[in-house]
């Protein structure tokens, strides 16, 4: 059920109810046969759910596929799978351009200000961003919102990629990063075995089906020859892996989407400590050659 | 035993013990019960100590997988022994401290006067495990046996359904209050710790290359009794390369998790004894004293509201012992550190070394310290050995009376041996030999 409501910039829709899911994917593989090609600019909407609680069962289910432990509290990266259905709404509106499925998520950062617990209510608001020309295609942000009670208690952007359509202008958005001058020395921590199933499991804990994820013949079926990692599983483990067993009072996360993981996989993470409460990491592959995410987390002990 | 008020407090002499090799489930012993394998190693032991015929203060043993059949189980075991039927017996459980305990429980009787030997012992099958009826079927059954008349019988057997027959209740291996598997726990826990999977593969890999190279050296010859064809464990991998451990999938938690069957204990069958004694017991039948039980301390902890790791009880256990003790961490010549899973020795070593928990958890004023890795487990532990639940204790006491009595010692000196051993329960039991 959906209430339109006036807006003066983005239209703001009320998601008082979520649509089952099954109708959201039903959406979204219609939308594939969408043929659009380099667009001027994104329907400018925010979609709400007023009254989201934390729920325990559901943070359980995706702690443990993360690898974080009831002393890490709310993950900080668990609010992302909460404001998921209002992305995976907005990218299959009848107004946006390019099919849901096909986009590359190419990055992700995550401000959590302040602890989340578990039974609370949220507020959590997601609308698109503007439009900006990428080397390989086109690119977008998602902002997602959280409130508490007014507080602004987390926010995130995601950044999504349409490749192949010609953007508008100059490259804005590289595929590359310019090069650090004097970049950390980054030394190996774990390595982490990622069954076939992996995707399977993130999907029940996230609500996330999106078919590349799940198994290696949905995967094919849009071009990949396995099943791939969900990149948002591998920031989590990554936080999971490094935060240290304590609820935090704040936490940035930034993390940038590199060559995909085809399931089963070996991989390694790489971290270097910038400070005591924060690191950059890398996750490669098992020979530590090939980059699969790079980013920086830091946080503040609650 | 330094108490002045109680005179006939004694020193608790370990004469010796016995084992059979251990078999990983299903495999030399699926055929075995524990009645067999308890009796086996008890006569074992009678055996090497020319026992036969003797009447004993008691004998405690236990097991923790146990059919409703062997409710004497320990009692069973004596009357099919060559000890005199005149020896009491009791059984005793408490998870996987139940070997330990036994040992304590003996050994405090000796202690006090009450007795002047006994024999502490544990056995477990995972292969000759109890399996019940179905839930449902029993209540039915139940309902039968208490019907008066043939109708009502008829009526309430009448409720049997095909399906119950295979669906029957089997022993799990699962934490009633929080549905985990104790894997799952110990997840938890190697994660809360930060223990990595290339460190619990390490000391999975050298407990079994410290295990078979004390076989080598036939350190267990005195200390062990061939079973159905088994003359060591045949848990023991001597040829296991890192390689082979860093290959095995997690089995707890496959997404995210870092314990294996490699660095985890399998589940195992076998069986243990030993035999203690006071000073004038064991000299009057000119038998060996391999080392001394001096303190003991269990401990618990609260996995459910506090959410402490399930097996973090003997890092609460040690410190409590050791200062009723006046002694220091630092002061043992051998740890034998029960490896249930490698992660939980490797979580309980990080814990005593740090600050904050030692301070806020353990109640001490700073780091409870570090152990002298080189002395630890040094004749392999149960990742190696594998670790038959009750059997443990049994094992763990034996081989470390025999390591110190080894010890050369300087006169004067005391050599001394720490034993810490977790249950289920979040439970653990730990003691200190000395000589």
């Amino acid at each position: 059920m959906m209430l339109a409501t006036g807006a003066q910039r983005a239209r703001t829709v009320i998601v008082a109810t979520l649509p089952p899911p099954a109708k959201l994917y039903g959406r979204a593989l219609q939308g594939i046969f969408k043929r659009g090609g380099a667009a001027a600019e994104l329907p400018s909407i925010r979609l709400v759910r007023p009254n989201v609680r934390l729920d325990p069962e559901q943070i359980g289910r995706y702690a443990r596929v993360c690898g974080f432990i009831p002393e890490h509290g709310v993950p900080s990266t668990f609010p992302h799978v909460m404001a998921f259905p209002l992305h995976l709404m907005l990218l299959t509106d009848p107004k946006f351009p390019w099919p849901a499925i096909g986009l590359v998520h190419i990055s992700n950062t995550v401000h959590m200000r302040n602890t989340l617990h578990s039974g609370q209510a949220l507020r959590i608001e997601v609308e698109s961003g503007t439009l900006v020309p990428h080397d390989k295609g086109q690119a977008f942000t998602l902002h997602t919102r959280i409130y508490r009670g007014g507080e602004a208690v987390w926010d995130a952007e995601s950044v999504y990629l349409k490749r192949g359509v010609a953007g508008h202008g100059g490259s804005v958005l590289a595929s590359d990063p310019p090069d650090i001058i004097e970049a950390p020395v980054l030394t190996r921590e774990a390595r982490w075995q990622l069954p076939a199933q992996l995707g399977r499991d993130y999907a029940k804990a996230s609500g996330d089906f999106n078919p590349i994820h799940l198994h290696a013949l949905t995967a094919k079926a849009f071009g990949f020859p396995r099943a791939i990692a969900h990149g948002m599983w591998t920031l989590g483990r990554t936080v999971a892996a490094i935060q240290p067993c304590k609820q935090l009072a704040s936490a940035n996360i930034n993390g940038e989407f590199e060559s995909p993981i085809f399931l089963p996989a070996e991989t390694t993470l790489w971290t270097h400590a910038s400070l005591t409460t924060a690191r950059d990491f890398e996750v490669r592959d098992l020979a530590g050659e090939r980059l699969h995410l790079r980013g920086r987390f830091d946080w503040e002990l609650s | 035993m330094t108490t002045s008020a109680l005179p006939i407090v004694r020193r608790v002499a370990i004469v010796g013990s016995n084992r059979i090799p251990s078999a990983r489930s299903n495999t030399a012993y699926a055929a075995a019960s524990n009645q067999d394998m308890l009796t086996f190693a008890l006569q074992g032991l009678v055996d090497r100590y020319n026992l036969h015929g003797l009447r004993l203060g008691e004998v405690a043993a236990g097991a923790v997988v146990k059919h409703s059949r062997d409710f004497n189980l320990t009692r069973e075991a004596v009357l099919s022994t060559s000890l005199a039927k005149e020896t009491p017996a009791y059984d005793v459980s408490q998870a996987c401290g139940t070997g330990l305990e036994t040992v304590i429980l003996v050994a405090n009787k000796i202690a006090l006067g009450q007795i002047d030997a006994g024999i502490a012992g544990g056995v477990d099958t995972t292969s000759d495990a109890p399996i019940g009826v179905n839930e449902r079927m029993r209540k039915i059954l139940l309902e039968a046996n208490r019907s008066r008349s043939a109708a009502q019988r008829m009526s309430a057997l009448a409720k049997l359904r095909p399906g119950m027959l295979v669906k029957p209740a089997l022993p799990r291996n699962s934490e009633p209050r929080t549905g985990l598997s104790m894997g799952e726990h110990c997840e938890l826990m190697a994660k809360r710790w930060k223990i990595s999977r290339e460190a619990q593969d390490e000391l999975a890999l050298e407990s079994h290359r410290k295990l078979a190279v004390a076989y080598e050296r036939g350190f267990f010859n005195d200390l062990m009794t061939p079973y159905k064809g088994l003359s060591r464990d045949n848990i023991l991998r001597p040829d296991l390369t890192d390689e082979r451990l860093a290959a095995l999938k997690p089995v707890f938690d496959r997404d995210a998790g870092t314990l294996t069957a490699g660095n985890s204990t399998p589940l195992t069958d076998g069986a243990s004894a030993v035999l203690l004694a006071s000073d004038e017991w064991a000299a009057a039948r000119n038998l060996p004293v391999l080392a001394y039980l001096t303190y003991s301390e269990t401990a618990a902890v609260d996995f459910i509201d506090k959410k402490e790791g399930l097996l973090m009880a003997p890092a609460y256990a040690v410190p409590r012992m050791l200062e009723r003790a006046g002694l220091g961490l630092a002061d043992f010549r051998f740890y034998e550190i029960h490896e249930a899973f490698a992660a939980q020795v490797l979580c309980t070593l990080k814990a005593w070394e740090d600050d904050e928990y030692c301070r806020t958890q353990l109640g001490l004023d700073g780091p409870f310290g570090s152990i002298d890795r080189s002395r630890m487990n040094v004749n392999g532990g149960s990742l190696a050995a594998g670790h038959p639940f009750a059997a443990t204790g049994g094992r763990i006491v034996g081989a470390l009376a025999k390591m110190l009595s080894g010890e050369p010692g300087s006169p004067g000196a005391t050599t001394r041996g720490l034993i810490s051993i977790c249950a289920a329960g979040g439970q653990g039991v730990v003691a200190i030999l000395e000589r």
